[in-house]
């Protein structure tokens, strides 16, 4: 069980990351191109610090298991610049849809389920961090902990995020073509900076493609696949956003030495 | 290796109290909620596109592009309106030739009628009863344009030619506006949006310039402007017209004339030595003398007049062709005066008229 000061800090950083992805949302429509540019690649690179840190943890092991310890396949497969690199682009991606659904995130209760997060996955990962001492390693204790407790948080947040978007109140379709409902999305969209813009405008396009769908196909509840897909959508936008968020939280946990790199 | 972590984790925080990072996450979210419940998101709000409807499809457009629109339109209607003085002028000297041809058919049955004894005679008789307030006065050139202009038939002429004017007119209007809104539609088509939805925020929105409107306030304007009436020229009406073309010609032909008048004086008084012939003497004398001198007088009279009409017919059917040309000339600068300050009338409230529909422009660029 990690000390009350240890808790304390992972608790003060996940506060953190909450408020520096709020203070991104109150901005992010008003900031310029070059600083927008400056915060996706502040994204990035803590979404791609925890990828890269799960990878090289990965590829660790493999080599533990797989590969001679005196050969020099060691050193060739032990994790550089291509492992950063794929971590880079990929948290590149991520930041992307992270910063969009942020700044597209104007329900309060979502926000204050994020603030709820911090708490919860600290606790957690406390709880469970007592549980596994026992059978995890003590290196990998610390990454054990976190991803077996950002697990079921995520998955909860996950639920909530679609269950609150879900009971959104959103324009009546109805009778309306697909052009114009999702030309009324895109056209709700505006950014200081055009790039964000567009990618404002994309996300909004595709709500009003997901929502056309559901009001035009599925107008009434029903166990269609139809119903079944719609629902999936929802739900991969909330997991893709949350995984990219708790990516986010594990990335400013590593740069606070909150979590042991062990994957250096 | 558990120590090593330890000990980067020391490197990276020095161990504070724990009670103060309590206050602090506490407070902290604490601050954060509340912000997070009471500080709306910051919006960008650029200037709001105006937005165009022509023909039921919806355009964005920015500022400079609508102000671009109006000045195209109020150009490409201010064209249209110079094209459509030509085509008018065209077709006025086609339509004038045609009913002053008529008019010119007609010239030498006035000149017969002139140069006849029933024409002489009523001219004398017409002026004697003038002289005695019995008549109006002018008799020639009531004459004239009851023969040249015969009424019906000159308003008749008149009215056919302004029928088709109308007509060519309306047509060329039709013209002009179906390409003003195909050009429109060609530069606008980039532009073309689906047709909005309502939304919460829409209220500030300014009204969309319906240009289609546009389109129907400008042909009622401009039927409006085509009703009014540009026959209102004094060659225009017929007896008018005919007088002035008396005027004209005789005061051309007035020397001819006058030696005619004289001559006919002169061949008058030779009718008292008519008198002579009649030699008889009783009761039978006095009808004899009035016979002869009738007689004489109507001779004399007669082959004088041939005389005047060998001598001056051409001439004076030459005066009066020429004042047709004169009055054919001065009708048509007459109604295309006319049609000018009807245009330029036209024009102002057309302008007025496309400034108007095209306020959201003005309010963007205030705003700006």
């Amino acid at each position: 069980m990690p000390g009350a000061s240890h808790l304390l800090r992972d608790l003060l950083c996940l506060l953190g990351a909450a408020a520096l992805a709020w203070s991104y949302h109150l901005f992010a429509r008003v900031l310029p191109t070059a600083v927008q540019l400056a915060c996706w690649a502040a994204f990035t690179l803590l979404i791609a610090v925890a990828l890269l840190n799960r990878a090289r943890i990965r590829r660790r092991a493999f080599l533990a298991v797989y590969v001679a310890d005196a050969s020099p396949l060691q050193r060739w497969l032990r994790g550089g610049p291509l492992l950063a690199l794929r971590a880079a682009l990929l948290g590149g991606v991520l930041a992307l849809l992270l910063m969009v659904a942020l700044a597209r995130s104007a329900d309060p209760r979502s926000w204050v389920a994020l603030i709820a997060s911090g708490p919860a996955l600290v606790l957690l990962r406390a709880w469970l961090a007592g549980r596994l001492s026992g059978h995890a390693g003590a290196l990998y204790l610390p990454i054990l902990s976190w991803r077996a407790a950002a697990t079921p948080v995520g998955a909860a947040l996950t639920v909530l995020l679609a269950w609150l978007a879900l009971h959104q109140a959103y324009p009546d379709f109805a009778g309306v073509s697909l052009e114009r409902a999702v030309w009324h999305m895109v056209d709700q969209e505006q950014a200081r900076s055009g790039l964000f813009e567009a990618l404002l405008q994309a996300a909004a396009a595709k709500d009003g493609l997901r929502l056309w769908l559901a009001q035009q196909l599925m107008p009434a509840p029903a166990t269609s696949l139809v119903q079944l897909l719609g629902w999936l959508l929802v739900l991969a936008a909330e997991v893709l956003f949350v995984w990219s968020y708790l990516l986010m939280c594990h990335g400013i946990m590593l740069g606070a030495g909150s979590l042991d790199r062990t994957g250096r | 290796m558990t120590e090593l972590a330890a000990d980067t984790t020391r490197r990276a925080f020095p161990e504070p109290r724990p009670g103060l990072l309590a206050l602090l996450w506490a407070l902290g979210s604490l601050g954060l909620l509340a912000l997070v419940l009471g500080q709306p998101q910051q919006r960008w709000t650029p200037p709001a596109p105006a937005e165009v409807v022509l023909e039921g499809q919806h355009y964005r457009l920015d500022a400079p592009q609508l102000e671009w629109l109006r000045a195209f339109s109020a150009l490409h209607f201010s064209e249209g309106r110079a094209a459509a003085r030509g085509l008018l002028e065209a077709e006025l000297e086609r339509g004038l030739d045609e009913a002053f041809l008529a008019v010119r058919a007609r010239l030498p049955g006035f000149a017969d009628w002139y140069y006849s004894l029933g024409g002489e005679y009523s001219r004398l008789g017409m002026a004697a009863l003038a002289r005695m307030n019995l008549a109006e006065g002018d008799y020639i050139a009531r004459k004239a344009a009851a023969m040249l202009f015969p009424p019906e038939e000159w308003q008749e002429a008149l009215a056919a030619l302004d029928r088709r004017m109308l007509a060519r007119l309306h047509a060329h209007q039709e013209r002009v506006r179906a390409e003003w809104l195909a050009r429109l539609g060609e530069q606008l088509a980039p532009y073309r949006v689906p047709t909005p939805l309502r939304a919460a925020g829409d209220g500030g929105r300014a009204a969309p310039v319906q240009l289609d409107g546009l389109v129907a306030r400008l042909a009622a304007q401009e039927q409006q402007a085509l009703e009014a009436r540009f026959w209102q020229s004094t060659a225009a009406g017929g007896a008018v017209a005919g007088a002035v073309l008396w005027r004209q010609a005789a005061a051309r032909a007035a020397t001819a004339t006058g030696r005619a008048v004289v001559a006919r004086g002169a061949g008058r008084s030779a009718g008292a030595g008519g008198v002579a012939i009649c030699a008889a003497t009783g009761p039978a004398a006095p009808g004899c003398a009035v016979l002869a001198f009738v007689a004489t007088w109507v001779a004399a009279d007669w082959a004088l007049l041939q005389i005047e009409e060998l001598r001056n017919r051409d001439e004076l059917l030459a005066a009066l062709d020429a004042g047709l040309d004169r009055l054919q000339d001065q009708l048509l600068a007459d109604v295309l005066a006319a049609y000018d300050a009807v245009s330029l009338e036209q024009q102002a409230r057309a302008t007025a008229v496309i400034a108007g529909e095209f306020r959201p422009a003005q309010a963007g660029r205030q705003a700006r």
